[in-house]
């Protein structure tokens, strides 16, 4: 045996290292962006999960550019961080001037404290300024205000539609001419493209928000009545056309059109980096994967040219693929910290009308870091054949889109549960859609 | 009087070295656990009265929470300070030279960050590209991979597996500064009695190593209990709440289901069992102690 008494200091050392590490790690990432700017310029703070550093950056330029006169501070934060620096702030009453918000719960749960936005949108965009927004925004961003309150308390700057994408040179590798139009094509396919050697259909479904959007793409085709009003809180959710789109799903996971272990897998990073690395065949995404156009040298990414977009397809004989599915991907709402000074609230107005429709949300389009919610804005850059299809057969869908969004949280919980406990075979789609249902109607009687 | 005069003026120094660390215990400590009982208490309409608890009572997930949190405490513990021993006696006792290299290894996994180790191994237990399923694989045995993140029969181990994997590292280290605590004379003695190979160390090492077993067995409890990170960033709780513990149960009802008051309730449940674990384990500690002395 060879202790020594210097072990005892080496195991200092190795522990005061570690602790060094892990500080160093600690506090990494979420300093205030911002850039130089004049002599007492009206500061306003912005606090969201969106978008991405970079492109914040090149907004928050471009508007202080147009603005000499404002100074934005924001803090860019992953989504769990940021919702509990937003709970700590409502605590302590230090709110951001301005916050991102998603529509729906998020929305609902800050809403006394956000200000009023119907009135100062008709002030910033003219009275008519509604026509500026596509229904199935304007719907959303209202999702789940109390009876009879038809304001809005968030606006939203971008716009997405969740759908399928698929990869072309996989197709092709698997002998198949093109996206699958019926669900027996789409097992069949899957079965191709796992001979071929790819992932056939790759689904996160441990990350609850892609198994809700699939299971409602589905559901679009069976009850679409029923989807609009189970997104809205009504307690739908053991109706015929819901349960048979619960098959569906189930059949997604016992026909092996979903990878093996779809249940323990990630929609980001792990999905979507190996779409992109041209190991899957087909996976639901939406309007957002165009930033990869940006993000990546690879020439059949970077234009879009080996990927492909079609709606989920028809799940009846003799019916229709998925329609238009889709909503605000994310918006912002002036909180009640900005009202404190003349000055802030017009700054503040000022900011929410660039992110919007300005300069800051030109930056975002030029990034494709999704659709812009406000009609007629368009990419500055010249894109590719190939994109330009895909984004213009976007913006045509966004007109007539169909919500995305679940308003009540533990609604869209429940329904969590239920569709992994059906990929999990621990839940029969009769029996998950009955829990779901019995927690709609216990949150109606609730509210 | 001159005397009962100078004894509390030494008393109010004293309080007055005291108030410092008493500030920082009642605002930092004291005052969040009261304010949390109280937030507990208050129902979904602002009623006072413990209709979170007797919500908490008929919410499957909370008792999913709660057996899962029991899991991981006995597991953790378990696992952790049974392998930690085990390697450490190995360094120590049989590995002759690069001790220190191993010590390191090992440690090693205590300084990557949760999220990190989440996606690694994410990415090693996945079925069709993961790591082990290509092991699998190259032995012809790839239908016979298990989706262990996927099943809620085995998830929950599955996560405790990699939380065993990372904290080993930290019970080896301690069981190796304890060893280096040991007498050797003490160890030389035993010897020439006869104890030699595993009677020296059932009988002589473990025995002298009780209070780091006991400490580390409170620090195991208490990263079990608050475990969150790897569990969020590997199943979101999922598959269908199947991996929720008090910890991850207590962020989806506060943080995403924005019902603040419940999930006071159940941070509750979980300050109750931790301190009623932690006591019980400085009782078997005090009783053992008092029983050898």
């Amino acid at each position: 045996m060879t202790i020594t008494a210097s072990w005892t200091c080496r195991a200092r050392a190795v522990l005061l290292s570690a602790a060094l590490a892990t500080a160093s790690l600690a506090v990494t990432g979420h300093s205030p962006i911002s850039t130089a700017r004049a002599a007492d310029p009206t500061v306003i703070t912005v606090w969201s999960w969106t978008p991405v550093t970079p492109t914040m950056t090149a907004m928050i330029a471009a508007i202080e550019k147009a603005h000499p006169d404002i100074q934005i501070k924001a803090t860019i934060s992953p989504h769990p961080v940021y919702s509990v620096s937003l709970q700590a702030a409502v605590g302590s009453g230090n709110m951001p001037d301005i916050i991102g918000l998603s529509p729906g719960a998020e929305t609902q749960q800050y809403r006394p404290h956000l200000l009023k936005l119907g009135a100062v949108a008709a002030g910033l965009w003219g009275a008519d300024w509604q026509k500026n927004f596509s229904p199935a925004l304007l719907t959303e961003a209202r999702l789940g205000n109390p009876a009879g309150d038809t304001d809005f308390y968030a606006l939203p700057q971008e716009a997405q539609l969740n759908n399928l994408w698929y990869n072309i040179p996989a197709f092709k590798k698997a002998g198949l001419d093109g996206p699958p139009k019926t669900l027996d094509e789409l097992v069949a396919d899957a079965e191709k493209l796992r001979a071929a050697g790819f992932i056939p259909f790759y689904q996160g479904a441990s990350t609850g928000t892609f198994d809700v959007w699939t299971f409602l793409q589905i559901a679009l085709q069976t009850d679409q009545e029923g989807v609009l009003a189970g997104e809205r809180g009504e307690p739908v959710w053991d109706k015929p056309g819901m349960i048979e789109a619960a098959h569906v799903w189930q059949r997604l996971f016992t026909d092996h059109v979903f990878q093996p272990g779809a249940l323990s897998a990630l929609q980001y990073p792990t999905g979507a980096n190996l779409f992109a690395a041209g190991r899957v065949g087909i996976i639901s995404l939406g309007s957002w994967w165009l930033q990869q156009t940006g993000l990546s040298d690879q020439p059949g990414l970077k234009t879009m040219s080996d990927y492909g977009i079609f709606s989920f397809p028809a799940v009846r004989n003799g019916g229709a693929a998925t329609p238009p599915f889709g909503g605000v991907d994310f918006g912002w709402g002036i909180t009640d910290t900005a009202s404190k000074s003349p000055a802030e609230l017009a700054a503040a107005k000022i900011v929410l009308k660039e992110f919007i429709s300005g300069v800051g949300e030109q930056e975002a389009l030029n990034q494709l870091n999704d659709l812009p919610a406000f009609n007629g804005k368009t990419p500055g850059q010249t894109m590719p054949p190939h994109l330009t299809e895909v984004y213009d057969s976007y913006i045509k869908q966004l007109a007539s889109a169909h919500p995305h969004v679940i308003g009540d949280p533990v609604i869209n919980q429940s329904l969590i549960s239920g569709l992994q406990a059906i990929g999990a075979g621990s839940m029969t789609p009769e029996a998950a859609m009955q829990a779901v249902q019995k927690t709609a109607l216990a949150q109606q009687k609730a509210n | 009087m001159a005397a009962g005069g100078s004894s509390r003026r030494a008393n109010a120094g004293a309080w007055l070295y005291v108030l410092p660390a008493l500030l920082v215990f009642g605002v930092f400590i004291a005052y969040p656990i009261i304010a949390n009982i109280a937030s507990s208490l208050v129902g979904p309409h602002g009623d006072v009265g413990v209709v979170n608890y007797t919500d908490a009572a008929h919410d499957a997930v909370f008792w999913i929470a709660l057996r899962n949190s029991v899991l991981w405490v006995v597991l953790c513990v378990l696992f952790e300070t049974a392998i930690g021993f085990v390697l450490a006696l190995a360094i120590e006792m049989y590995i002759p030279r690069g001790q220190a290299i191993f010590r390191t290894i090992l440690f090693l996994p205590m300084v990557i960050t949760p999220s990190v180790i989440a996606l690694v191994f994410t990415t090693i237990y996945a079925p069709d590209y993961g790591l082990l399923f290509g092991a699998f694989n190259a032995v012809g045995l790839a239908n016979a991979f298990p989706a262990v993140l996927g099943d809620p029969a085995t998830a929950t181990y599955a996560v405790i597996a990699v939380n065993v994997w990372q904290w080993c590292g930290f019970f080896v280290l301690m069981y190796c500064v304890g060893m280096a605590q040991i007498d050797r004379e003490l160890l030389s003695a035993a010897a020439i009695d006869g104890a030699v190979g595993f009677a020296r160390v059932r009988y002589v090492i473990w025995p002298l190593l009780r209070s780091t077993t006991i400490s580390l067995a409170v620090l195991g409890i208490i990263q079990a209990l608050q475990q969150f990170p790897l569990i969020f960033l590997m199943t979101e709780g999922g598959p269908a709440d199947s991996t929720q513990t008090l910890a991850t149960y207590i962020f989806q009802t506060g943080f995403v289901l924005d019902k603040m008051h419940y999930a006071s309730a159940v941070a509750v449940v979980l300050f109750a069992f931790s301190l009623a674990l932690i006591m019980l384990q400085y009782r078997i500690g005090r009783a053992e102690r008092t029983a050898h002395a």
